[in-house]
């Protein structure tokens, strides 16, 4: 298996296209993703490369977030496979009733006559561009039956999930990092695709786990090659998919290690760690040698000013304290 | 108003001391200078007097609690007066046993005081573990698994089972070591740390069993008691360690120690254990004179008799297992010594003489060495040594 | 266009089931068996069974929740829907939907949608599907005329012009929505005056007169297939109870609804049927008898009906799709 180094960006964009041409059922909508013969291509350029080749199935769309997921729910009720792009999370709200009534409870509601094969592709995470263009938000949407959630770490993640997503007969939110973007990484020459519900060790380890969600597990990554050196070892686990969640390998990994860290950039209340942190409570009491860590976001939504953000939002550091910090009890 | 009766500080190295025995009940009168208690400390057992007289309104610590000097042990006073609830003036550390169940303080023990994460808690019922002990030894309020395997490993050490770590929930007796059988552990667990090795080798007892059966006539006539084949292999050994002295020698730090007398130890069983009696100088005795040695010591061990400085000084020790049926012996080294000779049960064997099929009487001989003194070719030499005396026995014994 | 006396006939006939149907409904939701609120479409008859009469099989729709009758017209089992109604199991969705939710993908019926603001995004969507596949079909949306008032309704019918997409925009405005008026709640006289916001063809008829009601909607539909593009066409008409069979509207002058039962859809066609000697007693006897007869099996057929078990509530959450492996 040959492989070549590219960018998350590209991966998507591969994924993208190889979907468009095994299925004419794909196509994409949302705002500026093709933006006329040169190509906006989306606001993270993810669809720059797609609009010469695919112009028919590119569709930009006035400012219409309700209508943009609500047209692929009606688009994908009659036999469409939609890909609809919300420019930042944050903006999802606009469409939370068709994700999250329509989109979620349509294959439930008809008693599985219909069912609703979208994809929501949003850019999350805090890079500076303040309160209403940073949040990663997943918890509201892992807590919807009817709904997948994604968060890809790698290029290589990236492009398998994706190309999973727009097979997937179900709705998923399918997230990107705004901070990935431009993050290489191997990915394979040949076509593959990464089952949903399955996390990936990042890196192996017996004294402590960490479960590290989306731009997160890099991070946790880069602070357990620092723990390696002062002797500690430390598991990496991403579970990929939020919804549904691989609990298994987590428990696995726990009862080996009887410490665990659960690392999001969510805000920390109410967030996916919190979730996690419960289920591993519930499968794993009896070996836990400490309690569930949780690295999360401050309770404040993102400054706009650049150390107050850093402020709120999890970084290296934070991580390597709560590791600390659960060894320690 | 009350006060407090302390334990006091009755020696000059004493910093806690065992209540032996409480004289007095609560409710009693006492009067000044009347024994209220008996204490036990590091040189001996002395009665506690109550300086004042009035009524011993409340005995704060059990029999057999152990308590540092300074800790209120009682209170006395008027009939009614109300005893204040405060700590005691020195709060028992927290690593000291306190064996009583009963506490100290006088709030009540409370269940949830200990500590403990999940897997610690699971650990320790797995181990049959009682988690308050692991908190004593660990000395911290919060128990996790780590510590519990801590308290589980030198709980190991101290009582050398070598069963397996998880035992599951299976049930079981606890029995406590005897002193002697503690003594033992200790002594053998340094036997690990020896490199040993061990050569066994054939013998042929066709000539020993016959020159027993020849001697063995009249001896009990003349000696008082039966004549065993320990006796006639302890004066065999003995020679052999004459011409093998490193199997009669001790590693130390400055060197290798080669003794210049054999005193040979012989392994006996008594109901207390196994104990290694040792006959001084045992090359320059006549069979006659080692066995009735042996006899003396073995009788001496039966009767609990058998005084300290004849379980000193050993240089060789032999163990005749053969008699408990065993075959074939790999004995423990017994350190400091650099050798020990097993010696396995009589058996028949089926061997050709002349093209005939003949039963001839054999068994093993196994000697552990310590391999820092003694290296295979020595062992080789001494156990050839042994067998030639054995298959030989005339020559000496005769 | 000339409709054929076949077809009025039919229209009649279909008006009388409707009502017969949620009659019987509004009777048995007073006896407490049917969950939750039931709502009630009657008076509205030719609005509803007048445009998808105006359909052919193929043709999407999406029902208002007042609009049983347009689920039978459609194409749905009356029985089944009955007993959608009643939550049984053998409901179009095993009685997970209810009355806001029946569907019928085998009538290609999308779904009403309870969040009413989901019928103009999710007619959009399924239209944009149509123009893409060149397939031939188009979206009915109809909705009420409060749906009209929310923001969706902006977004999508302006998306579905610029698309030119085959669309029809059916507002059954029955001149309330639960019990705020439509001239309290809109800026305007009409939903149809909107339809120049979005450079649409639009129009307002009279929601009681079925044949008005299905020329409208034919014209809307060819226009559609031709790729014309959305039309917005708005019914007036009336709801003759309350919002929902708990509701004794106190809110509705009682001269507007005596003004409004005057007009009558199906005493009003009865009329002019007869008028042409295309309706006689004779008829009028068959047909009824023959809505009782189908009325009555429905009814039957719901009540006696299996309750889904319990643990089926957690089915139907996801669809099981299994990603190939290249």
């Amino acid at each position: 298996m040959t492989t070549r180094e590219i960018t998350f960006r590209d991966a998507l964009s591969e994924a993208l296209r190889e979907e468009m041409v095994r299925e004419e059922s794909v196509f994409i909508i949302g705002e500026d993703i093709y933006g006329g013969p040169g190509g906006y291509g989306g606001a993270f350029k993810v669809t720059k490369d797609l609009g010469k080749d695919f112009s028919d199935r590119l569709l930009d769309t006035p400012m219409i977030e309700q209508t943009i997921v609500g047209a692929a729910v009606g688009a994908a009720m009659t036999g469409s496979r939609p890909v609809a792009e919300i420019m930042f999370e944050d903006f999802i709200t606009l469409a939370m009733d068709l994700l999250v009534n329509t989109a979620a409870k349509t294959h439930y509601m008809t008693g599985g006559q219909y069912c609703v094969p979208i994809v929501v592709r949003a850019a999350c995470g805090a890079v500076g561009v303040g309160p209403q263009h940073s949040q990663t938000w997943t918890s509201w949407f892992m807590h919807v039956p009817g709904l997948h959630v994604v968060l890809p770490s790698t290029p290589y993640d990236a492009k398998g999930l994706l190309k999973t997503a727009i097979r997937d007969d179900n709705p998923v939110l399918f997230l990107e990092h705004k901070k990935l973007y431009n993050v290489k990484g191997n990915v394979p020459e040949e076509e593959y695709v990464i089952p949903f519900g399955e996390a990936s060790v990042l890196c192996p380890g017996d004294d402590v786990t960490v479960v590290a969600i989306g731009y997160m597990a890099g991070l946790a990554s880069h602070v357990a090659g620092t723990l390696r050196d002062q002797g500690l070892s430390v598991e990496v686990i991403d579970p990929r998919t939020l919804a549904p969640l691989d609990l298994e390998t987590i428990s696995q990994s726990v009862r080996k290690t009887h410490k665990v860290v659960v690392v999001a950039e969510d805000c920390k209340t109410a967030g996916p760690t919190a979730e996690i942190a419960a289920l591993v409570s519930e499968a794993c009491f009896e070996y836990l040698d400490a309690p569930v860590g949780r690295v999360g976001a401050r309770h404040a939504p993102i400054a706009h000013n650049v150390s107050m953000a850093e402020y709120i939002v999890p970084d290296a550091t934070d991580i390597h304290e709560a590791v600390k910090s659960v060894m320690a009890w | 108003m009350a006060t407090q009766v302390i334990l006091p500080k009755l020696t000059y190295e004493m910093e806690e001391g065992r209540i032996l025995e409480w004289l007095c009940e609560e409710g009693n009168a006492v009067f000044a200078g009347q024994a209220l208690f008996v204490v036990e400390t590091d040189k001996a057992s002395i009665e506690v007097l109550a300086e004042e007289a009035g009524i011993l309104l409340r005995v704060l610590v059990p029999t057999d609690a152990v308590v540092p000097v300074g800790t209120a042990v009682a209170w006395i006073g008027a009939p009614g007066d109300a005893i204040p609830e405060v700590e005691a003036l020195h709060p028992p550390k927290e690593q000291e046993a306190v064996s009583s169940p009963q506490d100290i303080i006088v709030t009540s023990r409370d269940p949830e005081a200990v500590v403990a994460s999940p897997v610690a808690k699971r650990l320790a019922r797995e181990l049959g573990i009682d988690l308050e002990d692991v908190q004593k030894h660990v000395g911290q309020k919060r128990i996790r698994e780590v510590d519990v395997r801590a308290y589980a490993d030198a709980r190991r050490t101290a009582m050398g089972t070598e069963g397996p770590e998880v035992a599951g929930d299976a049930e079981f007796e606890l029995i406590k070591p005897t002193p002697l059988q503690r003594a033992m552990a200790l002594h053998l667990s340094q036997a690990a740390a020896i490199p040993q090795a061990a050569a066994a080798c054939e013998v042929n007892l066709t000539s020993l069993e016959l020159l027993r059966n020849e001697l063995s006539a009249d001896w009990e006539a003349s000696h008082g008691f039966r004549l065993s084949y320990t006796h006639m292999l302890a004066p065999l050994v003995a020679l052999a360690l004459e011409s093998c002295p490193t199997l009669n020698a001790t590693w130390t730090d400055e060197g290798i120690r080669l003794y210049r007398t054999i005193n040979l130890g012989v392994a006996m069983a008594s109901d207390r254990g196994l104990v290694v009696p040792v006959v001084r100088a045992a090359n320059q005795l006549l069979l006659a004179e080692i066995a009735s040695e042996i006899v003396r010591l073995q009788r001496a061990t039966m009767g609990n008799r058998l005084p300290p400085q004849d379980l000193e000084g050993g240089t060789f020790t032999i163990t005749n297992v053969g008699m408990l049926g065993i075959t074939l012996s790999i004995p423990l080294l017994n350190p400091p010594q650099s050798g020990i000779l097993g010696i396995g049960a009589k058996r028949a064997q089926l061997v050709l003489k002349d093209g005939q099929p003949v039963t001839i009487p054999v068994t093993w001989i196994t000697v552990a060495f310590d391999h820092r003194v003694v290296d295979g070719v020595a062992a080789a030499a001494f156990l050839q040594r042994v067998k030639e005396l054995m298959e030989n026995p005339r020559s000496v014994l005769g | 266009m000339t409709i054929s006396e076949e077809l009025m006939l039919q229209m009649y006939r279909d008006m009388v089931l409707g009502r017969s149907f949620e009659q019987r409904a509004e009777q048995l939701a007073h006896k407490g068996l049917i969950p939750g609120a039931f709502h009630v479409g009657i008076g509205e008859e030719a609005t509803h069974v007048g445009a998808c009469l105006a359909l052919t099989h193929k043709d999407y729709i999406i029902p208002t929740h007042r609009g049983h009758v347009a689920d039978i017209i459609k194409g749905a089992d009356p029985g089944r829907l009955m007993a959608e109604i009643l939550g049984r199991a053998t409901g179009y969705c095993g009685g997970r939907g209810g009355t806001v939710h029946i569907a019928d993908a085998a009538s290609n019926n999308l779904g009403v949608q309870a969040v009413l603001s989901a019928v103009f995004p999710v007619a959009v969507g399924a239209a944009l599907t149509q123009k893409r596949l060149n397939a031939g079909r188009i979206v009915l949306a109809m909705f009420g005329d409060g749906a009209s008032q929310m923001g969706t309704f902006h977004e999508a019918l302006n998306l579905s012009a610029i698309w030119h997409l085959p669309v029809v925009w059916v507002c059954v405005n029955n001149h309330y929505a639960m019990s705020t008026s439509f001239a309290e709640a809109s800026a305007i006289a009409n939903v149809a005056d909107r339809a120049c916001a979005y450079n649409m063809p639009g129009c307002v008829v009279d929601g009681n007169d079925i044949l008005v009601v299905y020329e409208t909607v034919r014209e809307a539909r060819e226009r559609a297939l031709a790729g014309e593009g959305p039309t917005l066409i708005e019914c007036k008409t009336y709801r003759q109870g309350g919002h929902s069979s708990f509701d004794t509207n106190p809110y509705r002058p009682q001269e507007e609804i005596d003004a409004w039962l005057k007009r009558d859809p199906i005493t009003q066609f009865e009329q002019r049927l007869r008028e042409r000697g295309i309706l006689d007693d004779k008829h009028m006897t068959q047909i009824a008898d023959g809505v009782q007869q189908q009325v009555d099996e429905a009814e039957e057929f719901a009540l006696n009906s299996p309750e889904p078990p319990p643990e089926a509530g957690v089915e139907f959450v996801f669809r099981s799709s299994e990603v190939e492996e290249l």
